[in-house]
């Protein structure tokens, strides 16, 4: 008798078989969604790495072509074309005879002072890529977790 | 069928699971393998990373004005990747064309066989301009578009497949020879090598030149961070104003080719603070080019003669002694002396430059005639210990420490050397048989035109680092005479200018200043038709805002200071006043009130 009741309380056949297939292909579906996952996020870093390392050539090329622009104005403007520049308009230096001083009150005079001085490379923080940029999926899970079991158990993990 | 113990469906599943797990030992056995290790390992070291060496932008130079003295300029490296080479007739062609190179050359280096580790890549020419690569891209892109059915059966498609360009900065100077003894140069042509030479670029190459920094790079994008900069070496501002500068120059030269010298040296110096406002010299190299060196230098003329050479000066040298008979009180401007043409000393006879006796002189008339026998005399009056304690105040026989590469000195005999003898007081109180440099005797001398005080001549004005900027502080290194004596002594040889009728006076500017005429000792004794001709002067008497001191080397045209190198200060200080924006004396200086 107990055979035969058990026997009714078995599930049928092929709905094991279909537990057991739902299984499987849940676990091919979360390996498949972790592995997109992970592959979305390292093509997002690649990107964002090749970004940044395009940024910096073009960073460099600027401060090239800036350096080039600065010793071109100094050409432009040296003592002897300036000089040159100054007698073809009809400039010329005059000597004291032809030359008035006036005292003007408050002007304290030509200023030897670079009140521009040549702008230099601007020290950034040590990197300036956000860690999700850097991070490891791993990395990033770990972190995260530990974050919402501190919010979950607020200063206990503190 | 009752013998296999397997249904079909089994059966497949079993072999699939046998594929599979054959695959995953496979992959496994292949992971973990030495062979795999030793290649995993190989490949990160050759492929993961590359190492590049980051060159830090060198610091620019600027005058007082913010003018730049130096810079950088973009340029490009052209190579050849050899493996990548697949025309090299093009190459060679475009390369012969656009950069005037030789095409026999580059096709035997294009054609080159690849071999890795040996010979990979050749660099073909360097320091190439902007608008050469534009043109060169501009072929390449040219080449890209030639449609396939335009080549012949047989022809290779042009292109430039191979040719690559990289970019860097080169030293460059605006102003090519300008102040070129003071800037020295950077030898960029030496990439890995290269250092400065001379001047501040030599002086302050540890600030200029930042630091070099070496990286790994990763060649995996997953790795990339962001690249590191070697941060850029501190810019520097002289105190040099390059419109006089350049001025004097200009001066200096036609001087120097008017008079038949063998070379001229002019400075000005701002005598409240030290600094250096101009120092021309001749010859001068421009730093553009500079490996033209050898071809004006040779090996015994200095780079900068104001501070890398030392002569005997003669008269000017009198201002020192002058100076220290009144700081002692031994003589005062209206001292009498009697001159009768020679005195002896040490037993030699000392003679007046004309070998004439000048009769009932004061030490105004002494200095105005530049009178040796004279001097001489009071030399003696002040003795030895207190003339050369005096000199060594003045700083001479030690080295200013001016910041520019390449100062000498020479030593000052002194009472107690072997090579000093009793006769020496006599002749180094008239400038002979002591050496100075210019830029010695111009500290010195601006002593005299501070009220006594004596400032460290420098170059240096400030620097400017991250953004920030540095000033130099005027430092004074010592106090040879009080301020009465100073100011006597400018008025004296305010007066004796006049009286003269110098060719040094500037109109409507009072000067004080003293020339100098020294002959130059020989392998057989002294030459009197081979003089150092000099004159050093400073103005506004009434508060004097600078020095100069010139020298003529062997002058032809006449021996004389008072005739070759007074005309040369006047020239220099008339248009000194004017870019120094000096009123004249006694003008009247409008007041402009709203």
């Amino acid at each position: 008798m107990s055979t035969e009741k058990n026997q009714a309380f078995q599930q049928a056949p092929w709905r094991v078989q279909l537990q057991i297939l739902g299984m499987v292909l849940l676990g091919f579906v979360t390996t498949a969604l972790v592995a997109s996952i992970y592959l979305n996020v390292s093509a997002q870093t690649a990107a964002a790495a090749i970004e940044t390392e395009s940024l910096s050539f073009t960073r460099d090329t600027l401060q090239r072509q800036n350096a080039s622009l600065r010793t071109e104005i100094g050409v432009i403007t040296s003592a002897r074309e300036m000089r040159k520049r100054a007698e073809e308009l009809g400039f010329f230096l005059p000597d004291a005879e032809s030359s008035h001083y006036l005292l003007i009150k408050g002007y304290p005079g030509k200023q030897t002072k670079i009140t521009a001085p040549p702008i230099t490379q601007i020290e950034l923080p040590e990197s300036i890529l956000k860690p999700i940029y850097t991070q490891s999926l791993w990395e990033w899970l770990y972190e995260n977790l530990v974050d919402f079991r501190m919010n979950q158990y607020g200063g206990l993990l503190k | 069928m009752k013998w296999f113990p397997f249904s079909r469906t089994t059966l497949v599943g079993l072999l699939f699971s046998a594929v599979g797990i054959t695959i995953v030992g496979q992959l496994l056995r292949i992971n973990v393998s030495s062979v795999t290790r030793t290649f995993s390992e190989n490949a990160n070291r050759v492929y993961e990373y590359r190492r590049e060496i980051i060159y830090p932008e060198r610091g620019y130079i600027y005058d007082r004005w913010g003018h730049l003295l130096a810079g950088n300029q973009e340029v490009y490296e052209i190579g050849v990747d050899l493996n990548s080479v697949t025309n090299p007739e093009s190459i060679a062609s475009v390369l012969e064309e656009v950069l005037d190179l030789d095409y026999g050359d580059i096709l035997q280096e294009t054609k080159k066989e690849y071999e890795q580790g040996v010979s990979e890549y050749i660099v073909l020419a360097n320091f190439v301009k902007p608008e050469d690569i534009a043109r060169l891209e501009e072929i390449r892109d040219s080449y890209w578009e030639i449609p396939s059915s335009e080549i012949k059966k047989g022809e290779r498609r042009p292109s430039l497949n191979g040719l690559t360009w990289k970019p860097h900065l080169q030293r460059t100077y605006p102003e090519n020879d300008v102040g070129g003894n003071i800037v020295g140069f950077y030898a960029f042509r030496d990439m890995v090598k290269g250092k400065p030479y001379f001047g501040v670029e030599e002086k302050y190459d540890d600030i200029l030149s930042g630091s070099t920094i070496e990286v790994l790079v990763p060649n995996n994008p997953n790795l990339i961070e962001e690249l590191p900069t070697a941060p850029p070496g501190a810019s520097l501002v002289l105190t040099i104003d390059r419109e006089i500068q350049s001025n004097v120059e200009s001066v200096i030269d036609r001087a120097v080719k008017q008079n038949g010298a063998v070379s001229g040296t002019a400075i000005v110096i701002d005598p409240e603070t030290g600094e250096i406002l101009a120092m021309a010299t001749t010859p001068r190299l421009n730093l553009n080019e500079y490996w033209k060196l050898t071809e004006q230098f040779d090996e015994s003329t200095p780079f900068n003669r104001a501070v890398g050479a030392s002569f005997e000066p003669g008269s000017v040298f009198k201002v020192l002694t002058m100076a220290t008979a009144l700081d002692t009180g031994k003589v005062t401007p209206n001292t009498p002396f009697l001159d009768t043409g020679t005195i002896t000393i040490g037993g030699i006879s000392i003679f007046n430059w004309d070998r004439a006796a000048w009769g009932p002189q004061t030490m105004l008339g002494c200095m105005q005639h530049s009178l040796n026998v004279c001097l001489t005399w009071v030399a003696m009056q002040i003795g030895n210990q207190d003339f050369y304690t005096y000199l060594q105040n003045f700083g001479i026989g030690k080295k200013t420490n001016i910041d520019l590469a390449g100062e000498v000195t020479w030593p000052l005999s002194v009472p107690g050397d072997e090579n000093w003898w009793e006769a020496n007081l006599g002749t180094n109180s008239f400038g002979q048989g002591v050496s100075v440099t210019p830029i010695q005797f111009i500290t010195a001398i601006s002593a005299i035109a501070n009220d006594g005080i004596m400032m460290s001549p420098h170059v240096l004005k400030s620097v400017i680092d991250e953004e920030r900027q540095y000033d130099y502080s005027p430092q004074i290194i010592g106090n040879p005479i009080s301020k009465e004596t100073a100011r006597t002594l400018t008025d004296m040889l305010a007066v004796s200018l006049e009286e003269e009728a110098s060719n040094a006076l500037v109109p409507n500017y009072r000067v004080a200043g003293k020339t100098g005429t020294a002959e130059i000792a020989g392998p057989y004794g002294y030459t009197s038709n081979q003089t150092n001709a000099s004159f050093v002067g400073w103005g506004p008497v009434a508060d004097p805002k600078f020095v100069v001191f010139v020298w003529l080397e062997k002058p032809s045209s006449s021996p004389w200071g008072s005739i070759v190198a007074s005309p040369v200060f006047s020239e220099i200080v008339q248009n000194l006043v004017t870019y120094m924006d000096i009123p004249p004396d006694g003008t009247q200086v409008g007041i402009s009130e709203r």
